[in-house]
């Protein structure tokens, strides 16, 4: 029995993404070592965190240091919902991850008329005055003090599936915005947003699709943030060192590309774990000096070291632009070449 | 009506450190077209340079503002010559720049709270608790000094752009690179030099700072928005319009207090600027901020 | 006879400068229109609210008949009026293919394949095809401005506005572009709006020319004729010379 799927999705990367959840799903059963499934649990939600970012750093090419007012607003959303209407885990996260959508299409859809670095500097604007005015609001975040949500036995060790499933949809949707007819709009509005609309890519709406998904992939974030800790402050949900982390995974692991972020998060969690452990106050510094290296030599970060000694360009890790895979028109044209160069 | 001399007068005087702050980060993205988000870190350094000359050899902090200028002065062209002049110039390089130079402020940071704790600090002389009586107000004699240097040093800064060579070579090249290349201006030396002062300004404004407020490594980050405010307020390259910028950022501030509790008055610069950015790019002078 | 473009009465102001005064202008169907001027006339200004980039301060636009005043640039380009850049903005990041097949995608109304090959068939138009996976920065200044035009007929557009496309190019190149201009009306069926400095290819191509000076139009016709007004010619060269 044939499927009908999207032309674009090619079969090998949906079956490997299939085949790692599988085997991540059924991993607990084999092993009893607490620490490393909540590290687990961890890492996916740092990856849909990187990856939420990246679409709007990596695919529009709008770096944003300001991602934890997002962060912050749905985690605090969800934990409200939660304990002041008794709202169920998964809808409250929904709502979290609304709320901050709709926030970040309230900034972002005026301030992303500014280009390159100055929307940047406005989104640490953005985000410290969300930390301030989050923190003063007493009744919505309780202050300095914070919010904690009722101990559920069990919760976090269940949470690792959730988290699962949510960095799983993260990179279908990484990929689906990249190698989907959307991909070519996001990629002409980075290279060039006014020509973009001269020949019919609906820039402003794209922006704004973007921005949404985005955002509210951060609130939900956020929400399995609360949910997995049960205690959240403003002071870290909000704090520019959060912000700041996802810029490092993304440019670290591979700005602009479907899968890199991801790859930063997981080295990000890890190192972080280790540091704490050993140099709490080295890690910081670190990650600036991988930042300089990687914008020195490797713009493309780790995924960019990984293309070269792999010696191949595949086409779906490359930011030269997607291959709009599909079968070719009767009698037409072949599809174009396989290889690139890299960018 | 006292109240209100007297925040007058507060604003006036913190104008005066914002101008000197701001200018740093004008004056290196007017001629490079880079904006430097080391900024902060480099005042932060600033103020720890200031601190630790003063805690631990005793040096009065307004006599460590040359050597600090100076070796600041150096630590920027040692970054431009090694880190920023590798990137590639214009738009392609913007974003780039960008995280390079956070890359950088991140170290800073790190370096700072390996050296000096994480712990707020405050530069302390024995004069700062003296104040002097203006009118009716009563204002701190350290305030005074400060705007005192501040303002010195931005009649120096307008001396230099007008009436030396090298300033007006700068001014040539923030206006048109490749022409200066062709009358003989050593762009690359320009860039070099620009990037240094533009450093050394910023840790004279962090040192200035650290005799007012208290600071610790994660400082820099409101500072650098501000500057940034200031900066597109006031366009890039007139001291005037830099001043007048900074004191419309002190009034806000200041008078902020009257309305709001004084925890938000830091989100004030921040929205300000968001709101700056988004509607009036051409800042007061009608010099177009956006890429 | 339907125009398939027209403009009654735009104006526009910026501040306190008119751009445009009361400009009054129909491209007909299959032809050339050429829309000149002396430097700061407002060809730009007229150019820039025909095809969407800026709205115009009064003043009403049609395409075949279909109102589209004040519509946003990707809007007018889905309908089917589409520009070019007088400084070429091909999308740097996208190889040649990519540069035509979101054109295509969004705006000629094709499903994926069919976009796909409209992208294929414009490139092999302009003599592109052969390069269709490279990047733009391998490309002269002619190339670009063939895929330019290439990237702007993938939108499989009514009319096509041509922002200066032959200068800059040198003598031998722009042939070959008054050529690909003629081919583009008699071949593709699309009519075309150009503004042009290079007096020489706005006579050999357009049936009809109209002249803006200082923001006003002061001449429309056969551009023989234009040529000959003398309040043209007291626009560019100045009274003693009329």
């Amino acid at each position: 029995m044939k499927l009908r799927v999207a032309p674009w999705i090619r079969p090998r990367p949906a079956i490997g993404l299939l085949i790692a959840c599988a085997l991540l799903a059924v991993g607990p059963l084999f092993h009893d070592d607490v620490y490393v499934h909540n590290l687990l649990t961890l890492t996916f939600v740092g990856i849909a965190a990187a990856l939420a970012w990246n679409w709007l750093g990596g695919y529009l090419g709008q770096v944003s240091f300001g991602h934890a007012a997002m962060f912050g607003i749905g985690g605090f959303i969800a934990a409200r919902v939660q304990l002041s209407l008794g709202m169920p885990m998964l809808i409250s996260w929904a709502v979290g991850g609304l709320v901050a959508g709709i926030f970040a299409l309230i900034w972002g859809h005026p301030t992303l008329r500014l280009r390159g670095p100055y929307f940047s500097i406005a989104t640490i604007g953005v985000g410290e005055a969300t930390r301030l005015v989050c923190t003063y609001w007493d009744s919505f975040t309780g202050g300095s003090s914070g919010l904690s949500l009722p101990m559920q036995s069990n919760l976090k060790y269940t949470l690792y599936w959730y988290g699962l499933v949510l960095a799983a949809l993260a990179l279908c949707a990484s990929y689906a915005l990249r190698r989907s007819p959307v991909g070519l709009s996001l990629l002409a509005i980075k290279s060039d947003v006014d020509a973009a609309s001269d020949v019919g890519v609906s820039s402003t709406r794209l922006q704004d699709l973007v921005l949404f998904l985005s955002g509210s992939t951060m609130g939900v974030c956020g929400g399995f943030y609360a949910s997995y800790f049960s205690y959240i402050e403003p002071g870290d949900m909000f704090g520019f060192d959060r912000s700041i982390s996802w810029v490092l995974m993304g440019v670290i692991g591979g700005i602009g590309t479907i899968a890199g972020p991801a790859l930063g998060a997981v080295i990000f969690v890890l190192l972080r774990q280790y540091l704490i452990a050993s140099y709490p106050q080295l890690y910081l510094g670190l990650y600036g000096l991988l930042l300089v290296m990687v914008i020195l030599f490797e713009p493309l970060g780790l995924t960019g070291l990984f293309l070269r000694v792999v010696h191949r360009a595949r086409p779906d890790l490359a930011v030269g632009g997607p291959v709009i895979e599909g079968p070719a028109p009767a009698g037409g044209p072949p599809p174009p070449a396989e290889t690139r160069e890299l960018k | 009506m006292e109240r209100f001399a007297d925040l007058l007068i507060a604003a006036v005087l913190l104008a005066g450190l914002y101008s000197t702050m701001a200018y740093g980060l004008g004056l290196i993205y007017g001629v490079l077209r880079i904006v430097n988000l080391n900024h902060g870190g480099m005042i932060m350094a600033g103020a720890y340079a200031g601190w630790y000359l003063h805690h631990a050899l005793g040096v009065d902090p307004y006599v460590s503002l040359l050597p600090v200028a100076a070796v600041s002065f150096g630590v920027g062209i040692l970054v431009y010559r090694l880190l920023v002049r590798r990137l590639p110039r214009g738009a392609a390089g913007g974003v780039q720049s960008l995280l390079l130079l956070f890359g950088v402020w991140l170290m800073v940071r790190n370096a700072a709270y390996l050296m000096f704790t994480g712990n707020d600090q405050t530069l302390r002389t024995s004069y700062a608790t003296r104040a002097l009586s203006v009118g009716s107000a009563l204002i701190s004699v350290n305030r005074i000094a400060v705007f005192g240097v501040a303002v010195a040093i931005l009649i120096a800064l307008h001396l230099l752009l007008t009436r030396t060579y090298v300033g007006k070579a700068i001014r040539a090249v923030a206006q048109n690179a490749d022409s200066c290349t062709l009358v003989g201006i050593p762009v690359e030396r320009i860039y070099a030099l620009t990037f240094g002062l533009g450093t050394a300004l910023a840790a004279v404004a962090g040192l200035l700072g650290a005799s007012l407020f208290p600071f610790n490594p994660s400082f820099g980050a409101s500072e650098l928005l501000k500057s940034f405010v200031v900066v597109v307020l006031g366009g890039l390259g007139s001291v005037a319009g830099t001043a007048v910028a900074a004191l419309i950022l002190a009034l806000v501030e200041v008078f902020a207090i009257l309305v709001i509790p004084a925890y938000l008055t830091a989100a004030v610069g921040f929205v300000l600027l968001v709101l700056v950015l988004v509607v009036r790019p051409g800042g007061l002078f009608g010099q177009r901020v956006l890429g | 006879m339907t125009s398939v473009l027209r403009a009654e009465g735009l104006s526009k102001r910026f501040g306190g400068l008119k751009a445009n005064d009361d400009v009054s202008l129909a491209l007909e169907k299959g032809r050339i229109l050429g829309l000149i001027g002396p430097n700061g006339a407002g060809k730009s200004t007229c150019f820039a609210m025909l095809a969407g980039s800026i709205p115009p301060t009064s003043g009403r636009i049609f395409v075949e008949e279909r109102e589209v005043t004040g519509l946003p640039a990707f809007r007018v380009a889905r309908i089917g009026v589409v520009r070019t850049h007088q400084i070429v903005r091909p999308f740097l990041n996208l190889t040649l293919f990519e540069n035509c097949t979101v054109a295509a995608v969004q705006c000629s109304g094709r499903d994926h394949a069919g976009s796909r090959a409209l992208a294929r068939e414009m490139l092999q138009f302009v003599g592109l095809d052969g390069r269709r996976d490279e990047y733009p920065s391998r490309l002269t200044l002619a190339g670009r401005k063939k895929l330019e035009m290439a990237r702007a007929l993938s939108c499989a557009p009514k009319a096509l506005l041509l922002d200066e496309v032959i200068a800059g190019v040198n003598p031998v190149e722009s042939r070959d572009v008054v050529t690909l201009i003629r081919r583009i009306r008699d071949e593709r069926g699309v009519s075309i709006l150009m503004t042009e400095h290079v007096m020489a290819a706005v006579m050999s191509l357009c049936e009809h020319v109209v002249v803006l000076d200082a923001g006003k139009l002061i001449a429309s016709g056969a551009p023989k004729e234009v040529v000959q007004d003398p309040a043209v010619i007291e626009a560019y060269l100045g009274k003693k010379h009329a």
